[in-house]
């Protein structure tokens, strides 16, 4: 499958099946995340992988959300006194949350080829993610992964016309 | 008492469910609140079919929830629309009872 293929193909999950996502490939999934391009190449993230069925199961019923019960997560946590030490934003960092959506589009992309479903999640509470996954209070909850294989194949979402997103050379006003 | 206990983890997934979803409205999309509220029905619905507190026209409900609720996010109207005919639906469901 080429590139753009899985980017085309890949869609937001949400049944899964209760089918375990095995250590190697959730080992895979993180790697393809940390290499990611980040801000200044601060990589100020931190996964936080879960995968205990009763703690995914605590995790979805404070979060609204996760939708279905996925096999496992990667939690995308930001470590803030790395920002510290490197000098540079931690909390309100643009590039950072860039880079966090960068990391689990890679999550995303490489689950999609492995076969596996995956669904980003901001809809959790970060202090209530911090207290269930024991996080210190600098590693701070950015983005939750969703992962299982699914329960069906998922239908072809509604995308606008590339020709309507598209300009070249300078913005074109079709409705001035 | 294992029933029981499934009805209660249910009821207390639902609990967090509601209340975790009143706090993170402040900060998301408008249409995040008849989403979240309709998913709460969803739920209760489910977990009244679970313990046998549900019937034929609840479970159609139910069903139709599911298979329809991501209008709510498409856009304004096609929420609107799919609501709607789930509250005159609803309506014909108490004045028969």
């Amino acid at each position: 499958m080429s590139i753009l293929e899985t980017i085309k193909a890949r869609r937001s999950i949400r049944d899964y099946l209760p089918t375990p996502v095995s250590d190697e490939v959730l080992h895979q999934l993180v790697e393809a995340a940390a290499w990611a391009p980040s801000g200044s190449n601060a990589q100020l993230w931190t996964f936080v992988v879960v995968q205990k069925r009763e703690n995914v199961h605590k995790l979805k019923i404070l979060s609204p959300g996760i939708i279905g019960e996925p096999a496992a997560m990667i939690v995308i946590c930001r470590d803030l006194e790395r920002a510290k030490q490197l000098g540079i934003a931690g909390t309100e960092s643009v590039s950072a949350w860039m880079s966090d959506g960068m990391a689990a589009q890679n999550i995303m992309l490489l689950a999609h080829e492995l076969g596996i479903g995956s669904c980003a999640v901001r809809s959790f509470h970060p202090r209530v993610v911090q207290i269930l996954l024991d996080l210190p209070a600098w590693i701070e909850p950015q983005l939750i992964v969703l992962l299982g294989y699914p329960t069906k194949e998922p239908t072809i979402p509604y995308k606008r016309p590339l020709e309507e997103m598209i300009h070249w050379e300078q913005f074109a006003r079709s409705n001035p | 008492m294992e029933s029981e206990q499934l009805l209660n983890d249910r009821l207390f997934g639902l609990v967090c469910f509601l209340i975790t979803s009143a706090r993170g409205l402040y900060s998301e999309p408008e249409t995040y609140g008849p989403l979240r509220l309709i998913m709460g029905a969803s739920q209760l619905l489910r977990t009244m079919e679970e313990a046998g507190l549900s019937d034929k026209a609840l479970s159609a409900i139910a069903a139709k929830i599911d298979a329809g609720r991501r209008n709510i996010t498409k856009d304004r109207q096609s929420g609107i629309d799919f609501l709607e005919e789930l509250v005159i639906e609803l309506a014909h469901l108490v004045k028969e009872r």
